[in-house]
């Protein structure tokens, strides 16, 4: 299928990522096939695919965790690909990670865990960081837990408190990635509906890997699937898991609804 | 065995000797001190992305952990001032000493408490935009300072039990009063035995300390 779909939808100017023929691979394993992709600002895209099919490394493409080996990536003005110091970290201060694991400092509590990166990396004076962390345990309903350790909670409250520690540096971008799989059935929702609330209070672009088909159709403008580091296909939300075009999309959606 | 025993002795010379725990403890002290920053600081060293900075803490931990302890007390004390024209006091010698070999020690044990750390931590701190540095000085180390706690203690404990070849130089610490009594009294069994029991209550003592310290970590790893 093509590879170069530069969608219709996105207006050029408005482009916040841009992704061009990118190839990546570990030694003689290639994970990423020539992806090119746009994202658009404000937009919300799902990616889905089988488990090896290189979405997480899509992610962690955008904000340098890892190096491409071909091609380039743009994060608004700046180029992810051979970034200076200076630059990756402009690219990732305007960018939120949430990650599967939740990775929170364990030796921090939730509230701590908001507050350190603005207070060492923006200089926020305490008070104001911790105003601002409070008012974000709020948001994520976590308030009464601010000075409890990530050991004390629950797989759902930690993903809560990595999403307001994400969302405390005000990054215009925020990439999920596979924010629920972790979770209990019960405690994917509450996740969910905060991720719903992030993007209707803020209307922040973000890409989210999930296999949440509810939540894709109600919040993403676009998915697409990825298999063997390539895009199968991508169309609108609603119509990629209503009517995908694709046989190795409907197999896919196919079985992920099955678990 | 018709050996006499006589702890009387230790009645009269014991204050005498238990003062050279006084000088024990203040050459411990610093020892441990600089054991602790400079094997912290080698262990960054050894992580650094800058080649020379890693062959520097290599070539450090491979000199220190392998020369004997006693050659480098000497070799500091009596050669370095033929060949610099700089001479230290015993003590402060005693404490360059322990310290290059502590620090060796120490920055093993650091090296071991930073690799536990799981390198997803490092990934979410540098995705909020944490530079290297400030990954290690807010994240990983300390993590790890807790993870270490416990081979440190042995470090420091090492640091302390070395500071009895001192008596090699002359700083009057325990060994070398016990030593000197033996010569005049001639009662080798009873100072010798209460210089044994000073160390064995200083390290233990020392050693109940760290693990109180152990008790201050409120959190637990996840």
């Amino acid at each position: 299928m093509a590879t170069n779909l530069m969608l219709a939808a996105t207006d050029p100017a408005e482009t916040y990522i841009r992704f061009k023929d990118v190839q990546k691979s570990y030694g003689a394993v290639s994970v990423l096939n020539g992806i090119s992709l746009d994202v658009a600002r404000g937009e919300v895209l799902v990616l889905c695919g089988p488990s090896g099919c290189g979405k997480s490394t899509l992610l962690r493409c955008i904000n340098g965790l890892e190096a491409i080996s071909s091609g380039t990536i743009a994060v608004g003005e700046n180029r992810v690909d051979g970034a200076s110091q200076e630059v990756l970290q402009r690219i990732r201060l305007s960018t939120g990670f949430v990650f599967q694991n939740f990775n929170l400092f364990p030796h921090m509590t939730a509230l701590e865990n908001i507050t350190i990166a603005p207070r060492k990396i923006l200089g926020l004076p305490q008070r104001e960081a911790t105003a601002e962390g409070m008012r974000l345990l709020e948001q994520v309903g976590m308030a009464e837990k601010a000075n409890v350790y990530p050991f004390q909670l629950s797989g759902g409250q930690r993903q809560r408190v990595a999403i307001a520690r994400a969302l405390a540096m005000k990054p215009s971008l925020m990439l999920f990635d596979e924010p629920t799989s972790a979770l209990d059935p019960e405690m994917r929702e509450e996740v969910l509906q905060v991720i719903r609330q992030v993007h209707d209070e803020h209307n922040m672009t973000m890409i989210v890997v999930t296999h949440e088909i509810g939540f894709a159709k109600n919040v993403a403008s676009r998915a697409m699937l990825l298999d063997a580091g390539r895009i199968v296909e991508e169309a609108p939300a609603r119509i990629f898991f209503e009517q995908p075009t694709q046989e190795r999309t409907r197999r896919f959606l196919r079985a992920i609804s099955n678990d | 065995m018709d050996y006499k025993f006589q702890f009387g002795v230790l009645a009269d010379y014991g204050p005498y000797l238990a003062g050279g725990l006084w000088h024990a403890w203040w050459t411990s002290l610093p020892s441990i001190v600089f054991t602790t920053i400079l094997g912290v600081m080698l262990a960054a060293m050894g992580m650094s992305r800058k080649w020379f900075l890693r062959g520097f803490s290599v070539v450090f931990v491979d000199l220190f952990r392998t020369l004997p302890v006693v050659v480098l007390l000497i070799w500091i004390h009596y050669v370095m001032p033929i060949l610099t024209g700089v001479s230290f006091s015993p003590t402060v010698s005693s404490i360059i000493a322990l310290s290059l070999n502590g620090a060796a020690l120490a920055c093993e044990a650091f090296r071991g408490g930073l690799e536990a750390i799981p390198t997803t931590q490092v990934q979410a701190a540098q995705s909020l935009g944490f530079s290297r540095w400030q990954v290690m000085r807010y994240v990983t180390l300390p993590q790890a300072a807790f993870a270490t706690l416990p081979s440190l203690t042995n470090v420091h404990i090492t640091v302390i039990k070395n500071v009895t070849v001192t008596v090699l130089i002359a700083v009057p610490e325990v060994m070398f009063r016990a030593q000197e009594l033996t010569v005049q009294f001639f009662r080798p069994l009873e100072f010798y035995t209460g210089a044994a029991a000073l160390y064995v209550a200083l390290i233990w003592g020392y050693a109940l300390f760290m693990r109180s310290l152990e008790r201050l970590q409120k959190w637990q790893p996840i």
